[in-house]
């Protein structure tokens, strides 16, 4: 993953303003969030006692949760434009970088190469990792952020609460990281069946003349199948597993909720929290459980990512 | 029996608009050796690919070995080529190219190709992988491999690519005494740039735009 540290580097202005415009989204979106349950509390209150003095005060938050609300929204549209803008100039600096490595190269090294695997290389790494730069990369910078800043968050609200809905998120990360593991095996392998193929194929056009000098057909169709076979069960072994430990760990992630609804509630019934602190615990909750819920998939993507990188660094030849 | 193993009547071929060459005629005996030698792009290669009916000329006639159609004429020939034409599958596969070949048959090709020490001192003998492009063998093995299959193959003609060209000297020597091996009692049609490899068996033909010069 030098590569992309190195990318990141090259372009190291406008990835950092495009990580600190998410960061900022980030924040007003908590702040929205402690908005409304200052709202909740306020609503109650003035419920409880008198709609008169409440009234003026009122009027005050809903012109904050206006402001709060544009601010936002420009937030986001900055973040979302410079997070695709960044992304696109990343990848494209990749794409240049494997161009670079041939122009570099001399004739002898390039005379050794093998066509089916290179176009094999272009075609399904660079496209993977160009997919999962644009689609993913800020995206689950976001959804970190948001994750590490609610728990910050909340911790300051109550830390009994906090304690109870995010301590059983640890041994679920332990499993996500052993079980991402396993996946990038498993995907290597698919993709090492995947090279293979490529290379056969792009082999046959070349040895065509033997082919069919030596009648060698049913040798080379046999030789198509055994690969395609390989191809066929590396990907139903990766598909099996995948699916197996990400099921259990999204199963899993269900329990830090439970435990928040359960002991968050019996805290409001016993006066020590408010109904706008227990409010702000299940909305954000899903800041801290969606992502866990995600964290399997986010995981073995970036798994998929690194195995795509590695295949194609040593021909990265960057400025 | 044949008159001729070669017989190449008023051919002429061209890719597209481009004619390599017109009216070429060709007669090859039975056992004679003969030596196709010009500069690059003269046409060597494809007139090679012709006798192997890998190639359809646009008009005249072709027999081979008393065979005139494509397919049967490839029945007729044995081939050797100057690049590394391995299959990236085991050496016994590409020895026999996937035909019910008896053992002792292999083995015997393999002892006058000089391949069977090499083979016996292998963990996995004949079942050795030869590597994406043969790149798990040395050149000088991956030519002896070719001539292997060839001598398996056992046709009357051979036809031969500058099979020595892209290797050293002493590689190229002793692939030269295992290819005189395969030349035994056999037509040969050998194409090359370096005609200091053909010894004196060889009746020499030079092309030269688009005709067939005896030298």
């Amino acid at each position: 993953m030098k590569i992309l540290n190195k990318l990141i580097r090259l372009h190291k202005f406008i990835f950092s303003v495009a990580v600190l415009i998410t960061i900022l989204s980030v924040f007003i979106n908590l702040w929205w969030n402690k908005y409304l349950a200052d709202m909740l509390d306020r609503l109650g209150n003035a419920k409880a006692h008198n709609w008169g003095e409440a009234g003026a005060s009122l009027f005050e938050m809903v012109m904050l949760g206006i402001f709060i609300i544009v601010f936002y929204a420009i937030s986001e549209c900055l973040s979302f434009y410079l997070a695709a803008y960044t992304c696109e100039v990343i990848a494209h600096e990749m794409r240049m970088g494997y161009v670079r490595y041939y122009l570099q190269s001399n004739i002898r090294t390039l005379s050794k190469l093998n066509v089916g695997e290179e176009q094999s290389a272009m075609q399904n790494e660079l496209k993977d990792i160009s997919h999962y730069l644009n689609e993913n990369l800020f995206s689950f910078m976001k959804q970190f952020v948001l994750f590490a800043a609610t728990v910050v968050f909340l911790l300051f609200q109550d830390f009994k609460l906090t304690l109870l809905s995010t301590l059983p998120v640890i041994p679920l990360i332990i499993y996500c990281y052993f079980s991402g593991k396993i996946i990038k095996n498993y995907t290597e392998q698919c993709q090492q069946s995947k090279k293979q193929i490529n290379g056969l194929a792009d082999i046959l056009l070349e040895l065509f003349p033997i082919i069919q000098v030596y009648s060698a057909y049913k040798l080379i169709d046999s030789a198509l199948d055994e690969r395609l076979f390989e191809w066929e069960n590396a990907n139903i072994r990766k598909e099996r597993v995948s699916a197996k430990l990400m099921s259990l760990s999204g199963l899993l992630s269900f329990v830090p909720l439970l435990l928040l609804l359960g002991f968050g509630g019996f805290m409001v019934i016993n006066g020590e929290i408010s109904i706008g602190l227990f409010y702000i615990f299940i909305n954000l909750s899903g800041n801290v459980s969606g992502f866990l819920q995600n964290m399997p998939g986010i995981y073995s993507g970036f798994r998929r990512f690194g195995a795509s990188v590695g295949r194609i660094e040593e021909k990265l030849v960057l400025k | 029996m044949y008159q001729y193993a070669v017989f190449l009547d008023n051919i002429s071929f061209s890719y597209e608009s481009n004619v390599v060459f017109q009216n070429l005629s060709l007669t090859v005996r039975p056992g004679e050796h003969i030596a196709i030698v010009g500069d690059s792009g003269c046409g060597k290669s494809t007139i090679l690919k012709i006798l192997a009916g890998l190639y359809e000329p646009d008009c005249g006639r072709i027999i081979i070995a008393g065979e005139s159609l494509p397919e049967k004429i490839r029945e007729q020939v044995a081939m050797v080529m100057q690049h590394n034409c391995l299959f990236p599958l085991s050496i016994r596969d590409n020895i026999t190219c996937g035909h019910d070949i008896p053992e002792e048959l292999i083995w015997s090709a393999c002892e006058n190709a000089s391949l069977t020490k090499w083979i016996e001192n292998l963990p996995e003998g004949l079942d050795t992988n030869v590597g994406e492009r043969g790149g798990q063998v040395s050149g000088g093995q991956a030519q002896r491999i070719q001539i292997a299959r060839a001598l398996c193959k056992d046709a009357p003609v051979i036809l031969l690519d500058e099979p020595v060209s892209a290797l050293d000297k002493d590689t190229k020597h002793s692939i030269l005494n295992a290819l005189n091996k395969l030349m035994e009692g056999k037509t040969v049609i050998h194409v090359t740039h370096h005609p200091e490899t053909l010894d004196s068996s060889y009746t020499i033909y030079r092309m030269e735009g688009g005709k067939l010069v005896r030298e």
